[in-house]
């Protein structure tokens, strides 16, 4: 209903193949000389206007043969690798007696460079690319060869705890935006040659580095497979964030809900890589995505699985229904106060007739505009400096809660619904969004037509979350059944000697997650 | 399929929904005058007087719910209804309403019309529950005072809803009402009220069951006596069983708290000839003693005060339904609804003259009475100077 992908961007599909991608007119045609002096002028003209390009050249003090220079972008390099280990070594050591001249760029490399990664590189387009990531080229007269060299250091966030994935307990740690920092989060959770890491480049001009991460004996290939097929196809100037890949290669894109999962911690990536989902790691993005993803996991939250099951599960519940209610409160509110009120019990009725005593507008306007005011207040609590908040909140409270209903402009039901369905809304904060749309969708059906319209709006949620998959597994997997361990991990938590087997369909090639698990528990 | 046709597709759906809703309508909850219950009475213009109580919500932050009493007049029921609105400007809303109290003089003339505008129209609830008023008119009810309610009506469910710890009165809904009236071998009936004066306050009280012929009324029976009339229809959940022991002292008297009671009718056919037997089985405990020489943990006793209680029992059951069948020839029990579920080929036979089957009509009564425990005490007190 939502509409189902389908495939854009198929026209640059050779060329927008990760590294291939070709730069501006100014890289292409030119390649490496022999001459030292040429190549210099040619990254002068590349990087013209650039005042962070830094040449260093330099001479052997021993051997006037070994005359080189080394490139590389001021500001996103760490100075102590040049400094150290290439120039000093070139620099000041004998090389006239240790090294053979018919070879020099080899030996350069291999005895000379103290650096742990060097590359030997000839394409214009991958220096290019290197230099803009950081790393230092080395460049030495006689050879159209250059050797790039390591040396990215920049400032970095340091690893902490999510501000807005927060638990009591479970590891402290989230994402970065360093690709390479996050992988190492997930490494340090899976031990395991099987963690496959696949980089590629994505975005025409920002060059950014998307990393996928899967276990290659637990995830289905044929998802891999069409996740590499929908990152290729992009081809878009550039990736700020993990949100432009999610919404690039997503199914359903009209849907309001999420297709694909996204999170901070790295605790929740590690879990979902054991359940053969893969992740999507994009450089300069705390959040990393995951696919597939289902309905079942908007509830799920990682302390779910650390706290007692028991407990584990009583939260799912609340946090279950709290979707729900927050969905259908305000219509089924209106539906029963305008259009059915034999369906009230008389005393609440009556309860509710005093209080639309003396109302002058109708229900559905006075819920309309209370439900949008709970969202302004919540969208401008999000970004409000820490010290504003507090002043918006006691106006929001008192001010819309307590005198709306003095003046009696709204009345007091109306107010107890909309904070109850507001702050249910918050609980998941995967379903933020969605719930919203759902529950003015609902809200106007029901104003219209009663229970008679809600229940046809719920009817329409219910098919399009039955019509709508994510990598080709149901939206709704396993939501209806509990046979053969499929509900073992959706409406509850079973305890973790239960759950023996990962989600099929996700993890269909390597099912069995613990060999006779619930023998070991007697 | 393209999206403009999804679209378009969506659109016919939510449209035809309009067609398509039978019952709806938008209407504020303050717009409506929720009618509580209503007292149907003769009219002196026109055919029937309309006594409504109506709801009165003052709202604000302290909300008070109080009752307003109309009175209209119309030629039918609904004519009244409606002609409401004149008076009451609000739209009377008839979802809520709780009691349809009927005057004697209506009763007694046929009140079909009346129970038929109920389970008729769509807005009133059949659930409600008939009443028939045993004083002279039906709308001074409505002039009592409440005692823990605030509304009259309110107040009346909740006597009959409560009626269960005392079975003095029948509790009966408009659609049981209407099924009796309908039913072939059951003739309809009503529980009874009136009003009392006590120190210048006005107190309807509900007691006794008014019987009812076809869809007249013939008569009333006083609340002792529905008590006896509950336990042969199997709605005696509670309430008090009284023992006189005459023989030994005058005022010697125990008081059982009835505590569970089973009834079985099973009608047996010989030929064409039909008896009823009905058998009681009742769990009762004693809850009040005046007859202080009996030791009842003595079993012997008990097993005596068991037998004395249950064959009182069945004369009382008996005496009720011999006044039934000589008295108003009214077969509320539903005898002949039994014989036609449980022999339809001899109620084929006898159904057209049931009438006068009933009126002599053997029954065999067997109750059954178990005394659990006597409270808290075992043995009676004992007065020693």
């Amino acid at each position: 209903m939502f509409g189902r992908r389908k495939n854009r961007n198929t026209a640059n599909d050779n060329e927008t193949n990760g590294r291939d991608i070709k730069f501006d007119e100014v890289v292409s045609g030119n390649s490496l000389s022999k001459k030292l002096d040429e190549n210099i002028d040619m990254f002068k003209k590349i990087f013209s206007d650039d005042e962070t390009l830094m040449i260093r050249r330099f001479q052997n003090k021993y051997l006037s043969a070994v005359k080189c220079c080394i490139i590389y972008l001021d500001a996103m390099i760490d100075l102590n690798i040049i400094n150290e280990n290439i120039i000093k070594p070139i620099h000041n050591s004998n090389l006239a007696d240790e090294i053979s001249r018919s070879n020099l760029f080899e030996e350069l490399q291999y005895k000379v460079i103290g650096s742990h990664n060097i590359e030997e590189k000839t394409d214009l387009n991958n220096i290019v690319e290197d230099i803009l990531y950081g790393d230092t080229l080395f460049l030495l007269d006689g050879y159209d060869r250059g050797l790039i060299i390591k040396s990215q250091g920049w400032e970095k966030r340091s690893v902490e705890e999510s501000p807005s994935e927060q638990v009591v307990r479970g590891p402290r740690e989230g994402f970065t935006e360093s690709v390479m920092v996050n992988i190492s989060l997930i490494r340090r959770k899976i031990k395991n040659p099987e963690l496959k890491i696949k980089f590629m480049n994505i975005g025409r001009r920002t060059h950014t580095k998307i990393c996928i991460c899967y276990m290659k004996d637990i995830a289905s290939e044929s998802i891999l497979k069409e996740l590499e097929r929908r990152l290729k196809e992009i081809d878009i100037d550039g990736i700020i964030d993990s949100g432009y890949i999610e919404e690039l290669i997503r199914d359903a894109p009209f849907s309001p809900l999420p297709t694909i999962g996204s999170t901070e911690r790295p605790d929740v990536v590690a879990a979902r890589l054991l359940e053969g989902r893969i992740a999507v790691i994009v450089d300069g993005s705390p959040d990393v995505l995951t696919v597939p993803f289902v309905l079942a996991e908007t509830t799920q939250v990682n302390e779910d699985y650390y706290n007692n099951f028991i407990f584990g599960s009583f939260n799912r519940i609340i946090r279950t229904t709290a979707a729900i209610i927050a969905i259908v409160i305000p219509s089924l509110y209106l539906a029963l106060v305008t259009f059915h009120q034999e369906m009230i019990p008389t005393p609440l009725l009556l309860s509710f007739s005093a209080s639309r005593e003396g109302i002058p507008f109708p229900t559905f306007l006075s819920l309309f505009v209370m439900l949008l005011i709970f969202d302004i207040l919540r969208e401008a609590g999000t970004r409000m400096p820490s010290t504003v908040g507090q002043a918006v909140n006691i106006v929001g409270a008192l001010v819309l809660g307590e005198a709306v209903v003095q003046a009696r402009l709204v009345s007091a039901p109306v107010v107890i619904v909309t904070a109850l369905s507001g702050i249910l809304t918050l609980m998941n904060i995967d379903m933020v969004g969605p719930v919203i749309v759902f529950r003015f969708m609902l809200l106007f059906l029901s104003s219209v037509l009663g229970i008679y319209g809600f229940i046809f709006g719920f009817v329409l949620i219910v098919l399009h979350l039955a019509s709508i998959r994510s990598f080709g597994v149901p939206y709704m997997l396993d939501i209806t059944s509990v046979k053969n361990h499929a509900g073992q991990d959706v409406w509850i938590r079973a305890p973790w000697w239960f759950m023996v087997v990962r989600p099929k369909i996700i993890a269909a090639k390597n099912l069995v997650r613990e060999i006779s698990g619930k023998k070991r528990r007697r | 399929m393209k999206p403009v046709r999804i679209i378009f597709m969506i659109f016919i759906i939510i449209f035809s929904c309009f067609l398509l809703s039978g019952c709806w309508n938008y209407r504020e909850i303050d717009d409506l005058g929720i009618v509580a219950g209503v007292a149907i009475d003769e009219g002196f213009e026109k055919k029937y007087k309309f006594t409504i109580e109506v709801v009165y919500v003052s709202g604000g932050i302290e909300s008070k719910v109080s009752s307003r009493v109309v009175s209209i007049e119309g030629n039918s029921v609904f004519e009244a209804s409606r002609n409401a609105i004149a008076v009451t400007g609000k739209r009377l809303y008839w979802s809520h309403s709780k009691v349809l109290v009927v005057s004697k003089k209506i009763a007694e003339k046929g009140i079909t019309k009346i129970v038929d505008w109920f389970i008729r129209d769509a807005e009133t609830r059949s659930d409600a529950f008939i009443l028939i008023s045993n004083g002279e008119t039906a709308h001074e009810i409505f002039d009592g005072v409440p005692m823990t309610e605030e509304i009259v009506s309110f107040e009346l469910e909740e006597t009959l809803l409560n009626n269960s710890h005392l079975s003095k009165a029948p509790k009966i809904k408009i659609w049981q009402f209407a099924n009796c009236l309908a039913g072939e071998g059951i003739s309809p009936k009503a529980p009874a009220i009136q009003i009392e004066k006590v120190m210048d306050k006005i107190i309807p009280i509900i007691t006794g069951t008014a019987i009812f012929k076809g869809d007249k009324l013939v008569g009333f029976i006083d609340g002792e006596e529905t008590k006896y009339f509950l336990f042969i229809v199997d709605e005696v959940k509670g309430g008090v069983l009284t023992y006189e022991e005459s023989e030994k002292r005058e005022d010697g008297i125990i008081a059982l708290e009835i505590f569970d009671n089973k009834t079985r009718i099973k009608p047996v056919v010989s030929g064409n000839d039909v008896e009823i037997d009905i058998k009681l089985k009742t769990v009762a405990a004693i809850n009040e003693i005046s007859l202080i020489d009996v030791n009842f943990v003595n079993r012997e006793e008990w097993r005596k005060l068991e037998a004395k209680i249950g064959k009182m029992l069945e004369n009382n059951i008996k005496e009720t339904i011999e006044k039934m069948q000589q008295q108003y020839s009214s077969d509320i029990f539903g005898f002949g609804k039994k014989v036609y579920e449980d022999n339809q080929k001899v109620w084929n036979s006898i159904g057209d003259r049931w009438d006068e089957v009933f009126q002599n009509l053997k029954v065999n009564i067997k109750a059954d009475v178990s005394i659990k425990n006597s409270a808290v005490l075992s043995e009676p007190l004992e007065v020693r100077n």
